[in-house]
This record gives C-alpha cells, sequence and structure tokens, in this order.
C-alpha cells in the first residue's frame, strides 16, 4: 500500500511528460534555443498553479506544515549551471530520461540512463569534499521568498501568477506572431513522425 | 523517285478494306482503350484517395501533444499532492540516487511509475518506437551514426544527475517543488538552469541554425 502512492504518482507524472511531448530531443533543446518554448510554458504553468495550489492548502488551514526546500545558492546555481549544460546538450533531465527511455529510445535507456546512474556515483565519491565546501555559501535554510520579504505568501503567489499570465500573453501573440518557429510547439508533433517514418528503415 | 506516287495509289486500297473492318472495330476500340484509360485513372485516383484518407486518418490517430499549459497545471497540481498529502517532494533525481546506491526509498518508487506511465501513454497514442537517435533535431546537425549520439547522451546524464543531487533536485524536484512553495533556491536553480543551457545549446546548434 506504501509503494502503491509514489507508484501511482510517477505513472500520472510520466503521462504528462509523455502527453505534453517532452519526451523528445527537438522539444527540450528548443526551449534553450527559443525555437519551441513548450518546456517554458510547461514549468511556468506547474509552477503557478502549484503555488496557487499550496498557498490556498494553507490559507484554508488544510495543512500546517509544509516541506519547504532549503535554500543553498552556491550549490543551487552550480547544480543549475551542470543540470541546464547536458539537459541542453542531451535533450534530456532526470524525468524525461526515464520517460523517453519507456517510448523506446535506446539512446535514453542505455546511454543517458547509465549517464545518470555514473553521475549519481561520482556525486556519492565527491561529496564528502563538495558538499562542505559549497552548502554553506549563500545557506538561507528553509525559508520561503514571503517569508523572507516579510509578506504573505498570498501576495507572492498573486504578483507570480500575473506575471505568469502576463509572460504567457507575450508568449502567445508577440513571440508566435514575429517568429513562425516559435508558433511550431502545437504543429510540431504531426511533421515528427513523417519525418521519422520515412528516416528510420 | 516513286515515293510520292505510291502512296496515293495504294490508297484507296488501304482505305477500301479500313472502312468495311473497322466500322465495327474502331468504336469498340476506342470504346475499350477510353474504358481501360478511365478504369486505370479511376484505379490510380481511387487507390490515391484512399491512401490520403488513410495518411489522414494515421495523422489524426497520432495526437499531437498536449497543449504545454494544461499538462504543466496537472504536474503543478501533482507537485502540490505530493508535498501537501505525502510530505514529499516530486522528484526523480533522488530516486535514481537510491536506485543507484541500491536503496528502495519513497523517490526510488517513482521512477518505475513514470517509466510506466510514459509507456502506457506512448503505446496508447501510438507514438512507442524503437530508435537508437531522436526522430528530429539531431540528424539534421550530427548525422546518423548513434555513435556521437550515444557519447552525449552518457556525458549529458552524467551531468544533470550530478548536477540535480548537487543542487538538491532536478527540474521537478527542486524547480518545480521548490517553487510552488515560494523557496528562493528553487528559482536560483532556474535561472542557473537557462544561464547554462542557452549557451550550450547555441554552441551545439552551430550558432546560426
Amino acid at each position: 500500500m506504501d509503494a502503491l502512492v509514489p507508484i501511482a504518482i510517477g505513472v500520472t507524472f510520466g503521462v504528462l511528460l509523455e502527453r505534453a511531448g517532452l519526451t523528445r530531443y527537438d522539444r527540450i533543446v528548443g526551449v534553450y534555443r527559443f525555437t519551441d518554448l513548450a518546456v517554458l510554458k510547461f514549468l511556468g504553468a506547474a509552477l503557478v498553479v502549484g503555488a496557487i495550489a499550496v498557498e490556498s492548502a494553507r490559507g484554508l488551514g488544510w495543512v500546517t506544515t509544509l516541506p519547504v526546500t532549503p535554500t543553498h545558492v552556491l550549490a543551487q546555481a552550480l547544480g543549475g549551471i551542470l543540470l541546464g549544460t547536458g539537459m541542453a546538450a542531451a535533450g534530456f533531465c532526470p524525468g524525461t530520461v526515464v520517460a523517453g527511455a519507456a517510448t523506446g529510445r535506446l539512446d535514453y535507456l542505455v546511454p543517458g540512463f547509465a549517464g545518470a546512474l555514473a553521475g549519481s556515483y561520482a556525486f556519492a565519491w565527491t561529496a564528502a569534499a563538495v558538499v562542505p565546501a559549497t552548502a554553506p555559501i549563500g545557506d538561507a535554510g528553509a525559508t520561503t521568498i514571503p517569508s523572507a520579504l516579510g509578506v504573505s505568501g498570498g501576495l507572492v503567489v498573486a504578483l507570480l501568477a500575473e506575471a505568469a499570465l502576463v509572460g504567457f500573453y507575450a508568449l502567445e501573440r508577440g513571440v508566435a506572431g514575429r517568429s513562425p518557429s516559435a508558433a511550431r510547439d502545437d504543429a510540431s508533433a504531426i511533421p515528427a513522425p513523417r519525418s521519422a517514418r520515412v528516416g528510420s528503415p | 523517285m516513286t515515293c510520292t506516287g505510291e502512296p496515293e495509289a495504294d490508297a484507296p486500297v488501304a482505305v477500301a478494306p479500313a472502312p468495311a473492318a473497322p466500322p465495327t472495330m474502331r468504336p469498340g476500340d476506342v470504346a475499350l482503350a477510353i474504358a481501360v484509360l478511365a478504369g486505370g485513372a479511376g484505379a490510380v485516383a481511387y487507390v490515391r484517395a484512399n491512401e490520403r484518407r488513410r495518411r489522414a486518418r494515421r495523422l489524426a490517430a497520432t495526437p499531437v501533444d498536449a497543449v504545454p499549459y494544461v499538462a504543466g497545471a496537472g504536474l503543478g497540481l501533482l507537485a502540490a499532492v505530493s508535498l501537501l498529502a505525502f510530505h514529499h517532494p516530486l522528484g526523480i533525481a533522488g530516486g535514481i540516487a537510491s536506485i543507484a546506491a541500491g536503496t528502495w526509498t519513497w523517490g526510488a518508487a517513482i521512477v518505475p511509475g513514470v517509466f510506466a506511465g510514459a509507456l502506457i501513454s506512448a503505446v496508447a497514442a501510438g507514438r512507442w518506437r524503437l530508435r537508437t537517435i531522436p526522430e528530429a533535431g539531431w540528424r539534421e546537425r550530427f548525422g546518423p551514426r548513434p555513435a556521437l549520439r550515444w557519447a552525449v547522451a552518457f556525458a549529458g546524464g552524467v551531468l544533470i544527475q550530478y548536477g540535480a543531487e548537487l543542487a538538491g533536485g532536478c527540474t521537478s524536484g527542486l524547480a518545480v517543488s521548490g517553487g510552488v512553495v515560494l523557496a528562493p533556491g528553487a528559482f536560483v536553480f532556474m535561472a542557473a538552469m537557462f544561464a547554462a543551457g542557452i549557451p550550450t545549446a547555441r554552441a551545439m546548434a552551430g550558432r546560426g541554425a
């Protein structure tokens, strides 16, 4: 029973990643080249909807404690640089390498997953030296933006949602209107299977 | 020398039997030819139309990607439920680390779940296909040989996992799960991801592309 909950959460997660087309190399790399901004829209929507859900649950008194991710500015900046480099080069992140492997991609399943395991071993070997050197720098602990600024969570969520909506509007109107490649994200699934059929004998 | 005269002399002979037999044969021939041509053209048109219809149906059966906003909203709700109801961030990198270490944790159970979910979704949508390199975006720049792709995939795998473990979470476990509780580190992480990813993608694309 205890194992069923995370597996069910994982299944839902996997369906969402696959349905959004995030198991495709070109779609992940596209966000870094500004040719396909689906990843940005996906992450932005996830942040806004999730933040509203968390803030609502807290406001309604449904939850009293919340696991807040600790902030370590240096470690998270360095980790983000490594992950961003690998993601832009290989076209996957830890979630999409697993989801992509499940859709028949041997480059995700074999070298991609093996690389992730190797990265995990490498971190385990070096953690004793790397973590004490990086974690204390910019260590803010389990803080949140509203508590650090001394404002209400609702205000920050409202501002985040507003900024995201303005950003989404700009993406759909401005960027998509200016360059045809930016508007591709909804149509790219149609030519993709065809070229794959021709190209894979 | 008699070339000009001969046809004229033969012409009546040639013409004379022609009206005798062809009046019955010629309309039949023409009709037959027309029938064969029409039938052939019809068959070609039918096959073509059928092919077009079948291709249209096949394309329609291959679902277009979900609207990213909708799928993203689903992920946001899922991350909120995971945090609020079960007190676990929705992450993958932690699970991969558990698998590498040979331990069975909450996070490790997410990994086979994601695999199963993506497998079910891809098979149901008709998008499951065995491939050794990506179907789009790779071959055009780096050629069809899998060796380079597999080397880059391995190196990328090392970087994403090492980076995620150093930061304390991946795109979902830190950027989304930390972002929804408004942890500043999540936004630092996302900014760093893009700051490094944009020049990397530019360099690999050869800038102009």
